[in-house]
């Protein structure tokens, strides 16, 4: 029997759920994540600097920058983690082989396998965000907020195409765990996830052109944050992010169909 | 005749490792894992597929699984290539490969059968229904262990839920890589009684490997031995029992390794090749296989006295599949 | 000497495990580096242009203070994970006990932290400028440094026996050393903390070895009489390596008296 792609995403759904309330760790992780990132860049950062010289060089609210930037890094994570390195764990449990043999590509099971995470992130975007925007920017800032969520969930869809080249390439490396952790937080840095990229070194820039994500952070840090947002340079962000998106995802399924089959060529999955 | 469930023909597989040979030298070296094997499972049969590690038998399942694609060769499972579609292949399969992982730590024995059943496109009651089933019938829920988590499940446990996968779908043909690897006597005993019912009642083709002779020879309907990725002999354990035909075994009882291994070599000087050793908790069994064991335990016995060599138990026997497969491979420990 | 013997013996093992791994080494400096800009680069959004040297400088020893409280929870947190899976069983009913075990991998671990801090300050050289970094005081640097790694042992082993106790899970141990080098002093000098943070920083052990290097390295003034810091920076490790020692040895003995703690379902 063939499952659908929805049989694959209602699997994935009542499989993390499960796991997610049975492991209070990871709700503990995901409420305090965003704040524990924006405190610590805060705290060192007033505590050495000042703000001032940060609105000097960015016209934002460093707290609705940061705090933006962090629900991005965390949406973005997702899709790297579930898509990209899902092998990879996968394979650690034993899982992997079992996950190959369902009668179906399993290229479509991993672009199932984000959904839920990614829903779920979305709407604790929105809880984090919503009550911050509020306090500095007042009640209008909530339609702000959800455009935002949605321009980093979009984002984060986009770099689906990418994600299944660095899991191609993983399960071609025999699961090396090295790549993955050097490719997660190069893919951020590069994105300008902290960082706008406006101030990296030319050569960043250009890298960072190439990542849909950059793009998505860029957009919705522009619109929350910003004092006086452009709506039309964060449509020029979304248009390019989309057009990125249209060239990798094809891409990326091919390529990982490609690297699939040559893993199996040479023997290189561990059970 | 049954109908073919799983038809292997010329299976070649080669790996390449690295060989390290300095802090940044390293030699490539490539292994044939399968050098052409061929051979066929009818549905209603168990067939053994037995030999020592490194002869080709997980590989083989693997690319039976679709999980491996071959050099060269094919095979087919239920008519469909594995080589060209896999997807048609994996629809007829279950697949049982190490028995102590392959789940999800935090999910239940019951929540993790309902996520693979999902994925196999099974759903609703009938998925439910289903899995109540499976865990019925390899033993989980006497053992009350469907609703624990899969973290706190014993090895054989562990067995019976990975054969309830398998099962899940209710495939025509099982593949099950050493399922009783490791397992206590009870659980391996269950394990083996499930697959021989499958077999008989379902009509089920099953490729068992093991290296395990005392299963293989109570289980399988057929044996391929196989060595060093060829099968160097097939038929029903008495067929191959019949490959030493002539012969039987003096098992002679030592209590130290020491003296079996001093033994063995007084025995090769004089001109016994057949030999092998096997422990046996703290005794050594030495086992040779001769044509005429009532004249040849005279001289043997003499050898060992005129060396001071102590034997605590003598015993003739008809020759195992345990011999067959030291004869045939030329594992000799 | 036996113990020292078999330290040496666990390190030597756990070396050429690193010089076999190459491209582990490598990537987790790599790995390293890239968290470290990553969360470095934003700081120095809040300097003027002209000062990026000094926030380079104290961003990276706030990095390393980080990385290197980070590098002691995780070895704590292995040591559950390596009992399980029948790594350090082999190595205790041998002769090795914990406190060497614990001691051997931290040397190991250090390996990692120096070779990342290292490679990071490299990039950033390369990349923004090299960091004005200023030896002020050799002692309180020693001192400071020794006081450091004393904590890295204590928390090691307060962290194993809480794993081993209570299974605590790496989400948590990752989320504490993220919030103990922000609370504690760990990251920012005391001196412009609010008060009720100051206070509450003093009495833990983890800001004593900060401060010191702090000062040792960037001049930055300590928050009590250096004198009193010198005392402390020393004493208040050597009390948490005690705490350690003791929890690490009750934690082992009641696994061994009750087995491990598992999750289980509801």
């Amino acid at each position: 029997m063939k499952p659908s792609f929805i049989d694959l995403v209602v699997a994935e759904f009542k499989n993390f759920f499960i796991e997610f309330l049975r492991r209070k760790s990871l709700i503990i992780a995901l409420v305090m994540y965003p704040y524990l990132l924006t405190a610590l860049i805060m705290f060192i950062g007033t505590m050495f600097g000042s703000l001032e010289y940060f609105k000097q060089k960015i016209p934002a609210d460093p707290l609705l920058f940061f705090l933006a930037s962090s629900l991005t890094l965390l949406i973005s994570l997702v899709i790297i983690d579930d898509i990209g390195a899902r092998f990879i764990w996968e394979e650690r449990m034993g899982t992997l082989p079992y996950l190959m043999l369902i009668p179906t590509s399993t290229a479509k099971l991993i672009l199932a396998s984000p959904i839920p995470r990614l829903a779920l992130t979305s709407c604790w975007v929105i809880a984090v965000l919503a009550p911050t925007a509020i306090v500095i920017k007042g009640v209008g800032a909530g339609l702000a907020v959800v455009l935002t969520c949605l321009i980093a969930t979009l984002g984060a869809l986009c770099f689906v195409g990418l994600a299944l080249i660095i899991g191609g390439l993983l399960i071609l490396s025999r699961g090396e765990w090295s790549i993955y952790w050097v490719i997660r937080p190069l893919i951020l840095f590069i994105s300008g996830i902290f960082y706008p990229t406006a101030l990296m070194p030319i050569w960043l820039r250009i890298l960072s052109m190439t990542l849909p994500l950059s793009y998505a952070i860029e957009a919705s840090r522009m619109l929350i944050a910003f004092e006086n947002p452009e709506m039309r340079l964060i449509l020029i962000n979304v248009t390019l992010m989309t057009a990125l998106a249209i060239l990798y995802t094809p891409l990326g399924l091919k390529t990982y169909a490609y690297l699939e089959v040559r893993t199996k060529k040479l023997g290189g999955l561990r059970i | 005749m049954a109908k073919k469930g799983i038809e292997v023909r010329e299976l070649v597989k080669r790996y390449s490792t690295k060989i390290r040979k300095g802090f940044l030298r390293s030699e490539t070296k490539v292994i044939e894992a399968l050098r052409g094997i061929s051979f066929d499972v009818h549905h209603g049969e168990v067939v053994g597929l037995l030999g020592p590690n490194g002869a080709g038998k997980t590989t083989t399942i693997k690319i039976l699984a679709t999980l491996l694609l071959p050099d060269s060769g094919d095979a087919f499972i239920e008519g469909y290539s594995v080589v060209k579609e896999p997807h048609k292949v994996r629809e007829c399969i279950g697949v049982m490969l190490t028995v102590e992982k392959g789940f999800y730590p935090m999910l239940t024995g019951k929540e993790n059968l309902e996520y693979f059943g999902r994925l196999y496109g099974l759903k609703g009651n009938y998925l439910k229904k289903r899995v109540e089933e499976i865990l019925d019938l390899v033993g989980l829920k006497e053992l009350g262990a469907a609703d624990r988590i899969y973290e706190e499940y014993s090895l054989g446990m562990r067995a019976r839920l990975s054969l309830a996968r398998a099962l899940l779908p209710n495939p025509p043909i099982l593949l099950l890589d050493e399922p009783t690897l490791g397992l206590d006597p009870p659980s391996a005993r269950r394990i083996r009684e499930l697959v021989k019912n499958l077999v008989r009642k379902d009509g089920k083709a099953v490729l068992y490997t093991t290296h395990n002779m005392f299963e293989a020879e109570i289980i399988c309907d057929r044996i391929l031995l196989i060595d060093k990725g060829v099968i160097i002999a097939s038929g029903t354990p008495a067929e191959l029992k019949k490959l030493v035909r002539g012969f039987r075994a003096i098992v002679l009882k030592l209590r130290e390794e020491v003296i079996a291994n001093k033994l063995i070599k007084i025995l090769n000087t004089s001109g016994y090749e057949k030999i092998s050793k096997i422990k046996e908790g703290e005794l050594v069994n030495v086992k040779i296989l001769v044509e005429d064991p009532e004249r040849e335990l005279t001289t043997i016995l003499k050898l060992a006295t005129s060396h001071g060599l102590e034997i605590d138990y003598i015993a003739i026997q008809e020759p195992s599949l345990e011999d067959v497969f030291i004869e045939l491979t030329g594992a000799k420990e | 000497m036996k113990f020292l013997f078999r330290i040496v013996a666990t390190i030597k093992a756990n070396m050429r495990v690193v010089l076999r791994l190459k491209l582990r080494l490598f990537s987790s400096a790599l790995t390293a580096s890239i968290w470290g800009a990553l969360f470095i680069l934003p700081l120095t959004l809040f300097f003027r242009g002209e000062d990026i040297a000094i926030a380079l400088a104290y961003a990276l020893i706030a990095f390393s203070m980080f990385f290197l409280l980070s590098t002691a929870s995780w070895i704590g947190f292995n040591i559950r994970r390596n009992i399980m899976n029948g790594i350090i069983e082999n190595q205790l009913v041998s002769g090795l006990s914990l406190v060497e075990f614990i001691t051997a991998e931290l040397v190991t671990g250090l390996l990692y932290t120096i070779v990342g801090i290292v490679t990071f300050t490299i990039l950033a050289s390369i990349a923004l400028g090299i960091p004005a970094l200023n030896i002020v005081s050799v002692t309180a640097l020693v001192i400071g440094i020794s006081g450091l790694f004393l904590l890295m042992w204590g928390h090691a082993a307060l962290i194993g026996a809480a794993t081993l106790i209570a299974g605590t899970s790496s989400i948590i141990i990752e989320l504490t050393s993220w919030i103990i080098p922000l609370v504690s002093g760990m990251i920012a000098p005391l001196y412009k903390l609010p008060e009720p943070m100051k206070i509450f920083a003093l009495m833990t052990p983890f800001s004593h070895p900060c401060e010191l290097v702090r000062y040792g390295i960037l001049g930055i003034e300590t928050a009590i009489s250096l004198q009193l810091e010198l005392v402390l920076g020393i004493t208040a490790p050597l009390i948490y390596v005690m705490v350690g020692y003791v929890a690490i040895k009750y934690a082992f003995n009641k696994i061994r008296r009750e087995g491990f703690r598992t999750p289980t379902a509801r």
